[in-house]
């Protein structure tokens, strides 16, 4: 599927949807609960630890309470559409995939300025850091390519390569708007006699209204001391929800503790030198998540690994006194885990 | 027979400025490589687009020479037993390197009898040491970051995804990255996305440039810097001259094409420089300008590919632009509100290096020390340094520096703006304007004499305060920028030809930490400081020219000041001219017999532990050489006196000279080491007195002659 050039948001990412389904990816959704970037959904941030295959498309409605501006700035808003995608392990040719999806967007990349613009992406909260580029459009930024190197503090195994759209900010090039208020998301229908069935939706039909109202919770009447004590709260359930090896529900009280921050932090309630101090706390829990996870995914003898070849390199001979074991207090970074040690020698 | 080699690494989109030092290690690594492999070559260029890195080496020759080398094998008296029959370690020795009992031969070494042979070594084929050479090259490569894509420990800066390696026609296997070598190339990314095959290593460049790749960067640069010039003049100007910005650019695209671009004429009203950063720090734009230096309001962009889309390309690069200048206008006319006078007491809100105190202590201690700098220096540039010195830091407060990072680079100079605006006089602006130069080894001084003032000010402070700190550089490291505002200061100081005595400056620098801070070490902190401003000033000396040991000479000397005795190293302008002097004074006949001579002397005097007498006692100097040697040293202290003080150093020395003979004939005739205590004290006092001569400008006994070196 090649889209026409003036295109509506709900038809690009369709066409991503099919673009990458068509190369392998699992199409999942967002995940219901706010979160800053699609690498906070499970589907990225747990997926990629671990040596076991992966690929996965999806919107991911992000939150960045601070950005807010009341549906004034053309282009700063509290909530954005990100598309992202994780290949793991990074195809060969994945550049030239992430470009053919582009096509697929009706951009023919000999006619724009493609540019990998060096970038080395790292998230504090996550502990997750890898080595990329911003990907440039005729100057604008329009995506984020990763080659994830760490993630929650460990040093990954198998390396996935995430490609992170800016929908809005595509689709604003494409429409050939400045505004993202005019931004056409649905574009419509006519039946054959040129009736219309739909009217077209634009952004600003539905998130004027939206922006204005989260941007005015963000910063006045989110509650500072509740939401401290939330802090709190999700950040103890994370530790004991890990503990018993819950690991999803260990990790989206991970998840809540982050998002909690971020509205701290629009509310101005978190000075700068205590900033530095609670984004720790969130990386150490993240961390712990992290760590959670790929222990249990070892336990669990990697079960998306199906290729028997892959399955001997990375999974260990059953030892009769392994016994399944409780929490994983102690961080062991991945690559010193006997299954790598095995696969190296 | 020789062939030309070629080694391309593709890799996916370097970051530019990766590849430069990537260039050079590649060429410093084939050529040792080669020389180690005996392979003689032609002349090495390097290759390179943000998607490759290629060596191209000519005349690459096909074969190693052979080769006859001598092997030693087991001492003698263990090849053979007591009759002379080779032993089982002869023949096993003999087995091992394939050679005839009756070649042995016996060698007579240091360490006793032992035998040898001699191995003929057929060279080998190029194609054969090369794979495993160039493999080793580009595994080898290092950057400043590295990252990981397959699931081993493959490292490189991004991944790399083919290998290039021909000699001549040849493919030579070369393995690494988990690939293998073949005649494959790729073509622009999207004007030409096919494979390319190259039939020879010779056919890179044309090959490429038929794919749209410019894969020779000093030809890519030239083709950007006049595609940009031909689009400025159509607008009417000339690009703003950045030769930085056009190595970026020429690391940035593979097959180039500028483009101007406009934006409202509005914007002019913001400073030239921001403007200028605003063009170039994200975007990579370069600026244009009229013939009178005015810009124009317009940008020249170079893009990654041919004439397609430009309407299109233009329109989106405009876009960002104009967000960028509304940013930038937002935080100028911010920022004017609020007067650098009205900033000092906010700067107290802001800590300058850990432990250290405020901007605001900053700025009271700059005031005190930009004065004193001044009266040594500069004294008319007082008001304006100290008024400068105060206001200076103000512009940290301010929206451009403090909000927009990509306008950091641009402290100082705002600074300069804000102060203008507000109606300080213009050498206080200009001087808070300069107050960062240089800014590194290439950047340009300071032009005004307050500048010169505040910006040496500021750097005495940072190096002590760095000092005080434990901020202190170690090997490469210097992540408080202290080298390098110590060598700001000797580079101020040498140029401008102005004798500031850097150990006094040190200690008045210091003073204020130390009334902060009563348990600081006062000895042990001036101590490290010297040592280190002593090798800035010597590292100076060494860039500029001056032999080794003539940098040691002139660094050891001692100053003759109105305060006492000081270090060589103290006034770094006095020291350059003296090691300079001392290096032309080398070729003179005269030279060594002096050196020799200094020695001789001030190998007496270190042996002798007694103290010596304040002064010379005319009275006890019997033996006529010493009279002669002491009227001798009289008249050359008479004759240098004014020499001294003009730093006639080029006279100086044929002056001291003059006593060569006097010296030799004291040396000959008496006995420095006299039973009697008063007469040996007083004779040692006579050659302290002759040493101390010389020691103004040089300690002599730092200098390596010829001969010396084997003894």
């Amino acid at each position: 599927m090649v889209l026409e050039p003036a295109r509506s948001l709900q038809e690009m990412m369709l066409a991503l949807e099919t673009y990458w389904a068509e190369r392998g990816c699992t199409i999942q959704q967002p995940y219901p609960s706010e979160v800053g970037a699609g690498t906070f959904n499970p589907a990225t941030f747990l997926r990629s630890l671990g040596p076991e295959p992966w690929r996965v498309a999806y919107v991911e409605p992000s939150r960045r309470p601070k950005d807010g501006r009341y549906g004034e700035n053309p282009n700063r808003f509290q909530q954005f559409f990100q598309y992202q995608v994780l290949l793991k392990p990074s195809p060969i040719d994945v550049v030239e995939q992430y470009f053919d999806s582009l096509r697929a967007l009706g951009i023919d990349p000999a006619g724009h300025d493609l540019r990998l613009v060096e970038d080395d992406w790292e998230s504090p909260t996550l502990g997750a850091a890898g080595v990329g580029w911003q990907v440039w459009m005729d100057g604008q930024e329009i995506s984020q390519f990763t080659y994830f190197q760490q993630c929650g503090g460990i040093e990954l195994p198998v390396v996935s390569a995430e490609l992170t759209y800016g929908l809005d900010r595509i689709g604003m090039m494409l429409q050939g708007t400045d505004r993202v208020q005019d931004l056409v998301w649905s574009p419509g229908r006519r039946d054959a006699a040129g009736r219309v069935l739909a009217e077209e939706v634009r952004w600003g039909d539905l998130w004027l209204r939206n922006e204005w109202e989260w941007s005015h919770y963000n910063f006045e009447q989110a509650p500072v001391d509740a939401l401290f004590e939330m802090f709190k709260i999700w950040e103890g359930e994370a530790v004991r929800l890990l503990d018993l090896r819950l690991v999803n529900p260990g990790y989206d009280a991970v998840i809540k503790c982050s998002h909690a921050f971020n509205l701290l932090d629009a509310r101005g309630a978190i000075s700068v030198s205590e900033r530095v101090g609670y984004i720790g706390r969130v990386r150490k829990i993240a961390r712990r998540a992290a760590v959670a996870c790929t222990k249990l995914r070892e336990e669990l003898g990697y079960p998306l690994i199906k290729d028997p070849a892959e399955r001997a390199k990375w999974v260990k001979p059953p030892a009769p006194e392994a016994g399944v074991t409780g929490a994983a207090p102690e961080a062991r970074p991945a690559k010193e885990s006997p299954a790598k040690r095995g696969a190296r020698s | 027979m020789s062939r030309d080699l070629l080694f391309e690494i593709g890799a996916e989109e370097l970051p530019a400025g990766y590849i430069p030092p990537a260039l050079e290690q590649l060429e410093r690594g084939i050529t040792a490589g080669l020389a180690d492999a005996r392979l003689a070559h032609g002349a090495v260029r390097t290759r390179a687009t943000p998607r490759r890195l290629a060596l191209y080496v000519e005349s690459l020759e096909e074969r190693q020479p052979d080769r006859d080398e001598e092997v030693m094998g087991p001492a003698a008296r263990v090849a053979y037993d007591a009759e002379g029959r080779p032993t089982k370690a002869l023949l096993g020795f003999c087995q091992g390197k394939g050679a005839d009992l009756a070649d042995v031969r016996r060698v007579e070494t240091p360490k006793g009898e032992y035998v040898a042979v001699t191995v003929h070594q057929a060279g080998r084929p190029a194609s054969e040491v090369l794979p495993a050479l160039l493999a080793g090259l580009a595994r080898g490569l290092t950057f400043p970051k590295v990252m990981r894509w397959l699931d081993d420990d493959t490292r490189f800066a991004r991944p790399v995804r083919w290998l290039v390696a021909l000699l001549g026609d040849e493919v030579l296997p070369v393995r690494a990255f988990g690939l293998e070598a073949g005649r494959e190339t790729r073509g622009h990314r999207f004007l030409s996305p096919a494979p390319v095959r190259l039939v020879r290593a010779q056919d890179y460049l044309a090959a490429l440039e038929q794919v749209s790749v410019v894969a020779a960067p000093l030809a890519l640069r030239a083709r950007i810097a006049k595609q940009v010039a031909a689009v400025a003049a159509e607008r009417g100007g000339r690009p703003v001259a950045d030769e930085e910005l056009l190595e970026i650019c020429s690391y940035l695209v593979e097959w180039p094409t500028a483009f101007a671009g406009s934006f409202d004429e509005h914007y002019l009203d913001l400073p030239r420089e921001v403007i200028v950063t605003a063009l170039r720090e994200h975007q990579r734009f370069f600026a244009v300008e009229r013939e009178d230096g005015g810009l124009l309001p317009c940008f020249i962009a170079v893009r990654n590919g041919d004439e397609r889309g430009l309407d299109v390309i233009r329109k989106g690069n405009e876009g960002v632009l104009i967000a960028r200048l509304e940013d930038a206008k937002f935080y100028w006319e911010a920022d004017l509100k609020h007067p650098p006078a009205a900033r000092v007491e906010a700067l107290a809100g802001v800590v300058w290096m850990e432990g250290l105190g405020s901007l605001r202590e900053k700025a009271a201690r700059l005031e005190t020390l930009a004065g004193l700098v001044a009266k040594w220096v500069a004294p008319a540039a007082a008001a304006a340094a100290t008024r400068a010195a105060l206001l200076c830091k103000t512009d940290l407060l301010s929206e451009m520096i403090g909000s927009g990072k990509e306008y950091a680079s641009l402290e100082g100079v705002m600074g300069g703006h804000y102060a203008r605006r507000a109606g300080e006089p213009e050498d206080v602006a200009a001087a808070i304007a300069e107050q960062y130069r240089p800014r590194g080894p290439a950047d340009s001084l300071p032009l005004s004499d307050a500048g010169a003032v505040l910006a040496i000010a500021d750097k005495l402070d940072h190096v002590a305060g760095a000092f005080v700190a434990g901020k202190v550089p170690s090997g490469s490291e210097d992540p408080y920028g202290v080298r390098r505002a110590a060598n700001g200061v000797v580079r101020i100081l040498v140029e401008r030809g102005l004798h500031l005595d850097l150990g006094e400056a040190t200690e008045q620098a210091l003073a204020p930490f130390l009334a902060a801070n009563a348990a600081l070490a006062k000895d042990e902190l001036l101590a490290k400081l010297g040592a280190f401003w002593r090798e800035r000033v010597r590292g100076t000396l060494e860039e500029r020219g001056v032999r080794y040991d003539a940098c040691e000479a002139a660094l050891e000397a001692r100053l003759a000041t109105e305060s006492g005795d000081r270090p060589g190293w103290c006034d770094p302008p006095d020291c350059l001219r003296r090691g300079q002097v001392m290096d032309v004074f080398r070729a003179d006949e005269r030279f060594e017999p002096l050196v020799v001579l200094f020695k001789r002397v001030a190998n007496i005097l270190a042996k002798a532990s007694e103290t010596l007498p304040d002064r010379l006692d005319p009275a006890r100097l019997a033996e006529p050489l010493e009279q002669e040697l002491a009227a001798a040293l009289e008249q050359a202290r008479s004759r240098t006196e004014p020499l001294w003080r003009t730093r006639d150093y080029e006279a100086i020395l044929p002056a001291l000279l003059e006593m060569e003979q006097v010296i030799h004939g004291f040396f000959d005739a008496v006995l420095v080491n006299a039973d009697d205590l008063p007469t040996r004290l007083n004779r040692l006092r006579l050659l302290s007195d002759v040493r101390a001569l010389f020691v103004r400008g040089w300690d002599l006994s730092k200098i390596v002659v010829e001969g010396e070196r084997a003894q």
